[in-house]
C-alpha cells in the first residue's frame, strides 16, 4: 500500500484531483461574473467548445438521416392517412357528384311526365331466391303505393308492384319470366310482347316477341312500353334489342332486349302511384 | 513512467476512443432513451478500460473525459473530470487488489461507481443544499441511468479486452 501512495501515478493523480477541486471550488462561487481563474479556464476552453459543437453538429446531420428514421416513418404514416383522408373526400365528391346527376335525371321524367305522381323509394332488399327479379323497397301503402303500380328509374322500366305492405313494397322485375307486357320497338313502331325468359334472366335480359318479320327491329333499337294491357302507361323506355332472331316455330320473331335500367345496381327507384288502367294485364302474376 | 511511441499510441487510441464516445453520448444516444432516461457511455467505457489497462490509463483516459463533459455541458468545470478520472483509477485497484479482474467484477465497480456518485450527491444535496427531494429525483434517474448503461457493460469489456490483447501482442 506504501507504493501505491508512493507512486508517480498516485502523485499525479493526487495532483490532479488538488486541481479539479480547486476548479470545482471556483465554479461554484456565486458571483455572477467570473473569477480570474473561471475567466482564463473559459478562454482556453472556448474553442474546444467549438469544436466539440462543431463535430456534434457534423455528426448529427449526418446521423440525423438515420436517427430521424421513425420521425420520417410516422411522418409517411402521416401522410399517408392524409392521402387516404383526401382520397376518401374526392370519392366522396364523386359519389355527390354521381347522386346529382342522377337526381337531375328523376327531375327530367318529372319534368317529362308532370301528369305522373311519383314516390321516391330505396331498394333495401332483394329476394335471394330470385336474384334480381324481385326486389323489395322501402315504401309502401302508407306512402300511397299499391300493387300493379309501375316501377321506374331514371334510366327506363324496372317492373311493377306485386305486393304492398304499410312501409314496404315488393317489386318484380321485367325479366322476371312470370312478367308479359305491351312493348314496340322505336324504329319499326311495331308492337310486340315483352317477356321475362328463365334462359335470359341470367344475363339480366328479356325479349320482345311476336315481331312479324325480320326488319322488325335492328340492334340498338330502343323498346319502349306500348300502354297495352293496362298496368304500365305508354312511353316508358324499357331497354335496347341486341339481338333479333327467329322463334322456334319459325313464323314470328323476338328480339332480345337488355333493360336500360341496371337492376344489380338499383338503389333508388320511382313508383308512378296515379296509373290506374289495370286492364289486360297477365293475371297469373 | 515512461512512455513511449507504442504506449502513445493505445492512448491516442483511447482518447480517440473517447472523443467517439462522446459524440455518440450528445448524438445517437438520446435516441435510444426510454422513459426519458439515456444509457451513459462514458462511465462504463472509463470502468472498463481502467479496469484493463490500469489505473494510469484508466485514470487518464477518465480525467479528459470527464473534462470534456464538464467542457460540453458547462456546468461545474471539473466535477466531471475528477470523478471520472477517480473512477478509472479505482477500477483496477478494485480488480487488482479486492477481486478477479472479469466481467462480474466490473459489474460490481461500476455499482461502486454508482454508489460513489450517489455518495457525492447525497453530500452535495442533503447536507449542503438540504434539498432531499431533489436528492430523491436524482437518485431515481441515477439508479435507473446506471441499469440501462450496463447493457454496454459486456459488449465494452469484449472489446476492450481484445484490444488489449493487440497492443499487448505488439508491443511484443
Amino acid at each position: 500500500m506504501r507504493e501505491l501512495f508512493k507512486s508517480k501515478v498516485f502523485i499525479l493523480i493526487f495532483v490532479a484531483v488538488i486541481i479539479f477541486v480547486s476548479y470545482i471550488a471556483t465554479s461554484v462561487s456565486t458571483s455572477s461574473y467570473a473569477n480570474a481563474g473561471e475567466d482564463i479556464t473559459g478562454t482556453l476552453i472556448l474553442p474546444f467548445q467549438k469544436a466539440f459543437t462543431g463535430i456534434k453538429n457534423g455528426f448529427n446531420s449526418f446521423t440525423g438521416y438515420f436517427v430521424g428514421v421513425d420521425k420520417v416513418r410516422k411522418e409517411n404514416e402521416d401522410l399517408k392517412a392524409k392521402v387516404h383522408e383526401l382520397e376518401q373526400n374526392v370519392l366522396t365528391k364523386e359519389f355527390y357528384a354521381t347522386e346529382n346527376e342522377r337526381l337531375k335525371k328523376y327531375l327530367g321524367i318529372a319534368e317529362e311526365r308532370p301528369d305522373f305522381k311519383k314516390q321516391l323509394a330505396n331498394v333495401i332488399a332483394r329476394d335471394p331466391n330470385n336474384l334480381y327479379e324481385v326486389i323489395t323497397i322501402d315504401k309502401g301503402s302508407h306512402h300511397g303505393i299499391a300493387p300493379k303500380d309501375t316501377v321506374i328509374t331514371a334510366e327506363g322500366l324496372v317492373g311493377y308492384v306485386i305486393k304492398t305492405g304499410s312501409l314496404w313494397s315488393k317489386v318484380v322485375t321485367i325479366i322476371d319470366p312470370s312478367v308479359t307486357l305491351g312493348a314496340y320497338i322505336s324504329s319499326s313502331r311495331e308492337a310486340g310482347i315483352l317477356e321475362g325468359d328463365a334462359n335470359l334472366m341470367g344475363q339480366g335480359m328479356c325479349k320482345v316477341t311476336m315481331l312479324s318479320s325480320e326488319k322488325s327491329a335492328i340492334k340498338g333499337d330502343t323498346v319502349f312500353t306500348s300502354g297495352l294491357g293496362g298496368i304500365f302507361p305508354k312511353g316508358i323506355p324499357i331497354g335496347k334489342v341486341t339481338e333479333l332472331l327467329p322463334d322456334t316455330v319459325g313464323i314470328t320473331y323476338y328480339a332480345k332486349v337488355e333493360p336500360s335500367a341496371d337492376f344489380k345496381k338499383l338503389k333508388e327507384v320511382f313508383v308512378i302511384t296515379n296509373f290506374e288502367d289495370y286492364g289486360g294485364v297477365n293475371e297469373d302474376k | 513512467m515512461k512512455i513511449n511511441k507504442r504506449k502513445a499510441f493505445r492512448i491516442s487510441f483511447y482518447l480517440l476512443f473517447g472523443l467517439l464516445l462522446l459524440v455518440l453520448q450528445t448524438t445517437i444516444v438520446p435516441s435510444f432513451a426510454i422513459l426519458g432516461i439515456t444509457p451513459s457511455l462514458l462511465l462504463i467505457a472509463v470502468v472498463v478500460i481502467g479496469a484493463i489497462e490500469g489505473k494510469g490509463t484508466g485514470a487518464l483516459f477518465g480525467a479528459v473525459l470527464g473534462f470534456s463533459v464538464d467542457v460540453i455541458s458547462s456546468r461545474v468545470i471539473g466535477m466531471e473530470a475528477l470523478y471520472f478520472m477517480l473512477c478509472g483509477y479505482f477500477a483496477e485497484i478494485m480488480c487488482e487488489y479486492v477481486l478477479r479482474k472479469n466481467v462480474v467484477t466490473l459489474f460490481f465497480v461500476y455499482g461502486c461507481c454508482i454508489v460513489a456518485k450517489l455518495l457525492l450527491y447525497f453530500v452535495v444535496y442533503i447536507v449542503v443544499i438540504h434539498n432531499a427531494e431533489f436528492f430523491y429525483t436524482i437518485l431515481i434517474k441515477t439508479i435507473l441511468e446506471a441499469v440501462y448503461s450496463l447493457v454496454f457493460l459486456i459488449p465494452f469489456f469484449v472489446i476492450i479486452r481484445k484490444m488489449y490483447r493487440k497492443f499487448a501482442q505488439m508491443e511484443k
